[in-house]
């Protein structure tokens, strides 16, 4: 994977990630699973909710570069999952999207996201067009900061 | 002037601005001119004469009468007439101009083939709000008499007093009448923003459950589109023909499951827009579309719905009205277990009645606020809550389905809701 404009100095491999996808529709998971898939990620984790996403955080054998996480979902939501990361002493920079399907409470979720930093959102539904583009953008980002390993 | 008129003349300190405005209007109808005056000197001692119209006789102020103050509103205006006809136009003409009569006072006998009490009755079916003071020496019809000519229904609206009378009599008469027509216009015009309130409340708690169940369809439709690009999308970056297959299957079925969500929010939403009379309904078949809309925030808050074995129950009802009945006691439920939690649902059937049991896992209504939980404005939910949720449910189910609403705490621990239902025919 290439950063646009870098001439290839600068590139992700994608297929050594690994992807933690949390959401409680299965068929949402496969859809960004099968998008992922499609620009080169190959190693992923799923999880219905965030408290069997949680368990992947604690477990220090796991590897996690990137964590897309539905906000709303029984027992423990995406913004709980998110605190729980950024609080992990491990973890606390992994890159987070955030998946979100209500318009009207955008406002407050991302204040409130944005205070837990979130890395971005994206808003359900959503094209694959700006699910690659969201990934690239936290990726590099994090691995600008050194957060992950490129 | 009785504290009950004082208020009304105050009104501008306690009521709104469009509350009505006092009526001192009162006709006078006596054949002999001068008892007609008489009593107009009483009730207009400061020579209003002016501010009626230039029809009416002048007032000459009878010797005694203090001198009209500058500025001092007369505290009636009085018309006076001398026959039947001239009444029965007044009356009308009041009526058309807005500014009807508050009472009137009639001499019983007018000199002609119609009598003040027979007057009265013809007035009272051109104006019923005014009221008349019988002014009578005549003793061939007693009191009893006017009581049944003028019949049950105008009761209220009459009262006499023996000639001769004093001032102090006529002036009392008159302000009784005039601030018992004022009574009654406020009374009405309290009812009328009362009955508009109530409609606006009822709007709003159904908004509210709208709004409610709008944030989980929202969620599901945004999952749904998901399924619907997301599937789209694949299929045409891989153009394999057996891929296009299968996601054209799954974008038909998310396509058909919103299209179903769509139907039962439209349902909830047009409550207001029931059929004229009641359908035939499964009870079983209103609970799960209920229930099909609190699934995201059940499934959400992990709450477990348990369903005794479903009894095929019918009754007559309003189904949108039911629904929402429905929803409201759920999202009370949910709020009440807050984070996991079970409501149990049983219907089950009497020779008349189908009886709807919704109990839910949570800590119960403490038994001090118990028997207020169902009173409009009563919440638990502080700003969040508008208290009527459960008044409203009563209503529906009691008032548009002559069932009943009972709320409880159930032996086993949490808070119940039963509801009776006129059952429509048994099934097996």
């Amino acid at each position: 994977m290439k950063k646009p404009g870098d001439k290839g100095m600068t590139t992700i491999k994608a297929a050594h990630l690994t992807v933690l996808v949390v959401d409680d529709d299965q068929m949402v998971r496969q859809i960004i699973i099968q998008n992922l898939r499609t620009i080169g990620f190959q190693k992923f984790l799923e999880a219905a909710n965030g408290t069997d996403a949680h368990k992947y955080i604690l477990d220090p054998l796991q590897r996690v570069d990137l964590i897309i996480c539905d906000w709303e979902m029984p027992k423990t939501d995406g913004l709980t999952l998110l605190r729980a990361v950024r609080g992990h002493r491990s973890r606390g920079k992994v890159p987070f999207i955030m998946v979100t399907s209500q318009q009207s409470q955008e406002r407050l979720k991302i204040t409130k996201a944005a205070q837990h930093e979130v890395n971005a959102y994206i808003v359900k539904p959503f094209r694959a067009e700006t699910l690659r583009q969201k990934v690239f953008q936290v990726l590099f980002e994090a691995m600008e900061k050194k957060t992950i390993a490129s | 002037m009785s504290t009950a008129a004082k208020l009304i003349r105050d009104k501008k300190t306690f009521l709104p601005k469009d509350s009505p405005v006092p009526n001192r209007r009162v006709l006078v109808v006596d054949d002999e001119p001068d008892i007609g005056e008489g009593i107009r000197r009483i009730l207009c001692p400061t020579g209003a004469a002016t501010q009626v119209s230039s029809r009416r006789l002048a007032v000459v102020p009878p010797s005694g009468t203090p001198p009209p103050q500058a500025g001092t509103a007369p505290e009636f205006e009085v018309v006076v007439v001398q026959t039947v006809e001239k009444a029965i136009e007044e009356v009308t003409h009041a009526l058309r101009e807005n500014k009807p009569f508050a009472m009137g006072f009639f001499d019983v006998v007018l000199g002609g083939e119609v009598d003040g009490i027979q007057l009265v009755k013809q007035i009272l079916s051109v104006d019923p709000k005014m009221y008349a003071v019988f002014v009578t020496a005549y003793h061939d019809r007693s009191v009893d008499n006017i009581g049944s000519f003028l019949g049950e229904e105008n009761r209220e609206k009459w009262d006499y007093i023996n000639k001769p009378f004093t001032e102090g009599e006529i002036l009392q008469k008159a302000r009784n009448a005039t601030s018992l027509w004022d009574l009654h216009r406020l009374k009405e015009w309290q009812e009328e923003r009362l009955s508009e309130a109530h409609q606006k409340l009822l709007q709003h708690e159904k908004q509210t459950a709208v709004a409610a169940v709008g944030r989980s369809v929202a969620h599901e439709f945004g999952n749904l589109l998901t399924h619907i690009i997301g599937n789209a999308e694949l299929a045409i970056e891989r153009n394999k023909p057996e891929e296009m297959k299968s996601a054209l299957e799954v974008i038909l079925k998310a396509s058909d499951t919103a299209a179903n969500i769509l139907k039962r929010f439209r349902s909830l939403h047009g409550a207001g827009e029931r059929p004229s009379a009641p359908g035939p309904l499964d009870v079983w078949q209103i609970l799960e579309e209920a229930l099909e809309l609190m699934e995201f925030q059940f499934r959400k808050r992990s709450i477990m719905v348990k369903k005794t074995k479903p009894e095929f129950v019918m009754v007559t009802g309003y189904k949108h009205s039911l629904v929402q009945v429905f929803v409201n006691i759920f999202i009370n439920a949910m709020h009440a277990m807050e984070n996991s939690g079970e409501i149990h649902l049983r219907v089950s059937e009497s020779a008349d009645h189908a009886e709807i049991s919704i109990r839910d896992t949570g800590p119960g209504i403490p038994e001090d606020i118990l028997p207020r939980v169902i009173e409009p404005l009563f919440t638990t939910k502080g700003a969040e809550g508008s208290g009527l949720g459960l008044a409203i449910c009563k209503e529906i189910v009691e008032i548009e389905h002559r069932g009943k609403l009972i709320v409880q705490n159930h032996p086993d621990g949490g808070a119940e809701i039963l509801i009776q239902l006129p059952a429509m025919r048994r099934k097996s």
